[in-house]
């Protein structure tokens, strides 16, 4: 009965030392993170370093985070916003929250890369990709366009991860090159023949372990995996879409600076290192594997040169996520 | 002057008139509060406890007024010993903590609280055990003890022998009583058992429906009850419609003598002794026995009276009892009380 | 007045939930729940509900009247290993269980895996009924002639039922706001659907419609456990002298019962655990970032301690309200903290978040808005368990003690308190268990930089890096074990009541 007191006060004083010391002195920032945690996690740091901007991640999904900006306003604590794919970015900047870039964060970037208006540009890039398990599948038989997943001699064999922003982003890709009635189309077929996941390493585990033949992803989930043990992705191989069909999508990752930032010269300094050649080289030599956007710096072997791939021409402002989600939901995905 | 003045106490609870204008005096020993559950007696204990104030009416313990004039005394101030049902003890606490709780810090683990345990008759064995460690009686000796160990004035106990079986009841109660004369102490017991009221207390006071109906010795009661209700609560009496007049009446058993000087329609209330019971046809009023209860030293029997409805209470002794379903002849022995008919009036 | 502020406060979600909905166009909202994926979701919500409840009641049952009422080998040892799986959180169990077999990634793989996770919660309470149920009971069918098997039905299992039911709904409730465990199992329900669309629109109105439907779902489940239980009286009342049950001899068949328990507890730890320990050895994303696990730990401890402390003092006023109080206000206030039972964590933290920008944009990301969420969805666990530790210190005893001179003070002080306060730190330990291992609520409200055990297991486990999740699983599993010791013991407890023991018989 003594005990439990005594546990209390304990547990008390643990509390208030554990809550209680993060309080940190000198110039910082808040990034709402929709990238990778572990990619930032590693990024981050060396900005540190070198400007003495501490960097305080909030980690999220790309619609989650940019819904929560919306929703806060002008009362929000972000400095910076960073997504994985470029729907996201648009729908924040249609809402007007975000501050026009400095010049020198957004040069080093080829426009096609980021929007005219200047509000944000992208900084890495991922290529869509079939990942397919190499004892369920000949790669001759794949299709060559990803269209053609929707056909009924796929059915029971694809998988895919249709609540990510990853995968919708590429939705948006195929409503943009396509139109809206093969869109949704489209979307009704790999319904029918597809098993849903949630997360794309989901779904590469599910086609490495063959509980599915063929699965939609980004390139970098394969060679991360690759990279690592290749636990997941021992039994698969990527196949890339070209010809610039939809399938061969690349998608943008952003970030941009918030017009409600109290920071926001530290803020143009983060962005502006991220596209810079130094913070492009550190983004390429990390663990993700994504393709840096500025032409200086390139991704080594064994990632597939980014030059070497032939993704389909979308004007990034023009993918519209809502659109996309409403009809996802139409589909029965949500 | 130890003792207890209640004068003009009522009560309701919400448009439940519980207490109406309810006077009592109790000087000192023994005073059984005696009625059916829901009478109103509990209330009455509460009341004089302090863990209730009353509408009207004043309450004074001793000299003192603790309700009624001005701020009513709080219970904690009032020096009153409190035994509630099952004895509630703390059961977080042992015997002697228990038993000391009321004592200044200083005698909790003293010789007040063996002194004290001595006189509810409980051995030092039990000074260490906790209350779930105790039997039913124990317990409620320890509530005794604990209620008595700071010397109160007065001691309240709450029917604190209806969670105990009947043998241990007895025996417990003897204890209670004989600790609560040996403390001095004044004492109201509240209870719905008749045996235990008349056979514990030195007065009763029979209570029904928040009034009492009469506040007498345990004999007074039991043989001039104030009124039928009494008679037939009290004294299982059977309550006979009879028309009375120069000092007998008659009734449904015949004619009989009266103990009291009425005529005119009459309730007459004749105990179950004063009917004598012989089998067979003779002498007297016939009656289907209907049932029997067998005592062991005597018995009770229910009869019909053959022909008509009323039904009468008889005790016989052990040595001969008629079966259920045998014709027996019934006589009423000595004189009865008799009450004037209030339907009749 | 407390009490019913806080009442209040518990609604905050609730009525978050109905007002947004109410606001959107019937038309648009009907359209969007008669959709074919509403239904498939509803449909493996339903089926997981009743299976997932009846495989825990069937084990949960058999359990504890194995561990009670017949001569197993080894007895108390093994009420330890089967109430062991509660320090397992469920999505750590499916997390266990993913990475060994795929294979339970379907219907019954489902209900397989949570109801290995929630049968605890049907044992542990009925293992405190039958040790507190009067085998005289037993003794009297046996000399109506029943034999021993349909004693248990005629008998034991009518006056063990409220318990038996009270962890039924609590399964129940657990399967309707489980996040982790589904997700990972790759089995859709409400409650994951609800997510997915919150991850897609943040808090739009679809995701609150869907909120809304689970929310009656929940409030079903409450009534048809009330109507289940009826006006049926508690087993026994008042201070009977407890009996020792003749135990039922196994004999020969002794080894096989053992055997199935064997099995029993390799599904419901073993796997786990051996897969945690598989990944934990060699684990190629396995890393022990030791500073962050620290600060995880820390911070996860602290959120515990804070939020069960909280919880339970918020509770206090409430059941004060319904022991001492009874009435038709005590009985709304005591009520109207239940549905928040029901509420997934990601809608009582969006309800928070919503409010909290619109309204007190000063606590928005900060610990004080986090704590809160985790006080509204633990409070009805927090307020039935202070409940019943209020129940110890029955009004007799104030006037007892009043009587003996006592001050309201010193009654507080010297019989109130030391008879409610070994409940009150149970009652905290229980909410403690549950905020320690929170996923979702913690994923939205807590302030950025801030992260728990649970969270940084999810991020990991959930991008497939399983190594990496193992050190987190292990530690969530160790600081779980305190309170799941404390309520296996309470369960196990003869004759008298204890206050941990009533805060188990409470969850019932």
């Amino acid at each position: 009965m003594k005990r439990v007191p005594v546990l209390m006060v304990l547990s008390l004083v643990t509390a208030l030392v554990a809550t209680g010391c993060s309080g940190d002195e000198g110039p910082s920032i808040v990034v709402y993170n929709a990238q990778h945690e572990q990619l930032l996690e590693e990024i981050a740091p060396k900005f540190t370093d070198k400007t003495g901007i501490e960097v305080e991640l909030r980690n999220g999904s790309d619609p989650e985070l940019a819904a929560q900006l919306m929703q806060e306003g002008d009362a929000s604590p972000a400095d910076v916003f960073l997504t994985e794919n470029s729907p996201a970015m648009s729908a924040v900047e249609g809402a007007g929250l975000f501050a026009p870039l400095d010049q020198a964060a957004v040069e080093p970037i080829p426009a096609q890369y980021r929007p005219q208006s200047g509000d944000w540009t992208g900084f890495v890039a991922r290529s869509t990709v079939l990942v397919y398990n190499t004892s369920m599948v000949d790669e001759a038989d794949l299709p060559d366009s990803i269209m053609d997943l929707a056909d009924p001699e796929y059915a029971g064999m694809i998988s895919f991860s249709p609540t990510g922003a990853d995968f919708q982003a590429i939705v948006a890709a195929v409503l943009d090159l396509e139109g809206e009635e093969r869109t949704q189309e489209w979307l009704d077929g790999i319904k029918a023949n597809g098993t849903t996941y949630d997360g794309n390493n989901v779904v590469l585990e599910s086609v490495n372990a063959g509980e599915s033949a063929i699965g939609i992803i980004y390139h970098y989930y394969w060679y991360r995996d690759q990279a690592e043990a290749g636990d997941n992705s021992d039994n698969t191989e990527l196949y890339f879409f070209g010809d610039q069909d939809p399938g061969a999508f690349l998608s943008i990752s952003g970030a941009g600076v918030l017009a409600a930032s109290d920071n926001p010269d530290e803020a143009q300094q983060f962005v502006e290192y991220l596209t810079s050649e130094e913070g492009q080289q550190a983004l390429a030599d990390s663990y993700a594997l994504e393709y840096p956007l500025n032409p200086a710096v390139t991704l080594g072997p064994p990632v597939k040169p980014l030059t070497a791939l032939d993704p389909p021409t979308v004007a990034i402002s023009d993918l519209d996520g809502a659109k996309v989600v409403e009809m996802m939901t139409q589909a029965g995905f949500l | 002057m130890s003792g207890l003045r209640v004068a003009g106490v009522s009560k309701a609870f919400g448009s439940t008139r519980v207490l109406d204008s309810l006077d009592l005096e109790v000087t000192d020993g023994i005073t059984a509060v005696l009625g059916p559950s829901g009478c109103g007696k509990t209330t009455l204990l509460r009341l004089v406890a302090g863990f209730l104030d009353p509408d009207a009416g004043t309450i004074a313990i001793g000299d003192r007024v603790v309700a009624g004039d001005g701020r009513p005394v709080p219970a904690r101030s009032r020096r009153v010993g409190y035994v509630p049902q099952e004895g509630a003890l703390f059961p977080h606490l042992d015997v002697t903590s228990n038993v000391g709780f009321g004592l200044p810090r200083a005698s909790r683990r003293g010789a007040r609280v063996r002194d004290v345990l001595d006189l509810v008759e409980l051995p030092s064995s039990v000074a260490e055990r906790y209350p779930h460690e105790l039997s039913g009686g124990q317990q409620q000796r320890v509530a005794l003890a604990r209620a008595l160990a700071p010397d109160p004035s007065l001691v309240l106990l709450d029917e604190p022998f209806s969670s105990l079986d009947a043998g241990l009841r007895e025996d417990t109660g003897r204890a209670v009583a004989r600790a609560l004369r040996a403390s001095g102490a004044t004492a109201v017991l509240v209870t719905h058992d008749q045996g235990e009221a008349l056979s514990l207390a030195d007065r009763v006071a029979v209570m029904r429906a928040g009034r009492f109906l009469q506040v007498s010795a345990p004999s007074e009661i039991y043989l001039r009850p104030a009124s039928p209700d009494v008679a037939g609560f009290v004294g299982h009496a059977t309550l006979l419609a009879g028309t009375a007049s120069d000092g007998t009446a008659t009734c449904d058993l015949g004619r009989v003598s009266l103990l009291t000087d009425v005529a005119g329609a009459v309730l007459l209330a004749i105990r179950p002794e004063q009917v004598s019971v012989s089998p067979g046809a003779s002498d007297g009023i016939l009656a289907d026995v209907l049932d029997v209860s067998y005592f062991g030293h005597d018995a009770t029997l229910r009869a019909r009276v053959c022909g008509g409805e009323t039904v009468v209470i008889a005790r016989v002794p052990a040595g001969g009892v008629p079966a259920p379903g045998s014709v027996v002849c019934l006589r009423v022995s000595g004189d009865v009380l008799a009450f004037p008919d209030p339907a009749a009036s | 007045m407390l009490g019913v502020l806080v009442a209040a406060t518990s609604l905050l979600p609730l009525a978050y939930v109905v007002v947004s909905s109410a606001q959107l166009p019937p038309g648009e909202a009907v359209d969007f729940l008669f959709r074919p994926r509403v239904g498939e979701l509803l449909w493996n919500t339903v089926r997981l509900l009743v299976g997932g409840v009846a495989l825990s009641v069937v084990i949960g049952v058999a359990c504890a009247w194995l561990v009670v009422r017949t001569d197993l080998p080894g007895g108390n040892l093994w009420h330890g290993v089967l109430a062991a799986p509660l320090a397992v959180p469920a999505f750590v169990n499916g997390y266990g269980w993913v990475s060994t077999t795929h294979a339970v990634q379907s219907f019954g793989g489902a209900v397989l895996v949570v109801s290995l996770s929630y049968y605890p919660l049907v044992y542990l309470p009925t293992v405190a009924a039958l040790r507190r149920l009067d085998s005289g009971l037993e003794d009297v069918a046996a000399a109506l002639g029943h034999r021993q098997l349909a004693t248990f039905f005629r008998v034991v299992l009518p006056t063990i039922s409220p318990a038996v039911l009270g962890g039924a709904l609590l399964v129940g409730l657990h399967l309707l706001g489980e996040y982790g465990a589904l997700q990972i199992l790759n089995y859709p329900t409400l409650t994951t659907g609800i997510l997915a669309v919150y991850r897609t629109t943040f808090n739009g109105p679809a995701a609150t419609l869907l909120a809304l439907v689970l929310v009656v779902f929940c409030l079903l489940l409450l009534v048809l456990e009330l109507l289940a239980r009826g006006h049926r009286r508690r087993a026994r009342v008042g201070a009977g002298v407890s009996r020792t049950a003749t135990r039922l001899h196994l004999g020969s068949g002794a080894w096989l019962v053992v055997a199935g328990l064997a099995g029993l507890s390799v599904l419901s730890l073993g796997v786990p655990l051996t897969s945690l320990a598989r990944w934990l050895l060699r684990g190629t994303s396995t890393t022990f970032p030791a500073g962050d696990i620290g600060a995880a730990t820390l911070t996860t401890l602290g959120l515990a301690v804070a939020g069960g402390v909280l919880a339970t003092l918020a509770a206090l006023p409430v059941a004060w309200l319904a022991v001492r109080h009874r009435g038709p206000l005590a009985t709304a206030v005591e009520r109207s903290v239940y549905p928040a039972n029901a509420l997934p964590g990601i809608v009582v933290a969006l309800a928070l978040v919503t409010i909290s920008i619109e309204s007190f944009p000063a606590i928005y990301q900060t610990l004080p808005l986090l704590v809160l969420g985790y006080c509204i969805l633990f409070l009805p666990r927090a307020v039935v368990s202070v409940r019943a530790t209020l129940e110890l210190a029955p009004p007799v005893l104030d006037d007892v003690a009043r009587s003996l001179g006592c001050t309201g003070a010193e009654t507080a002080r010297r019989v109130t308190l030391p008879l409610v306060l070994p409940g009150l730190g149970a009652s905290m330990a229980l909410v403690s268990l549950a905020v320690s291992t929170e996923l979702t609520a913690t994923l939205l409200l807590a302030p950025t930089g801030t992260s728990t055990l649970a969270t940084e297991f999810w991020s990991r486990a959930s991008a497939v890096e399983y190594g990496a999740a193992a050190p987190y699983a292990l530690l969530l599993i160790a600081l779980s074990v305190p309170a799941t010791l404390l309520l296996s013991r309470a369960a196990n407890r003869d004759g008298l009541r204890t206050p941990a023991s009533a805060v188990l018989e409470s969850v019932s």
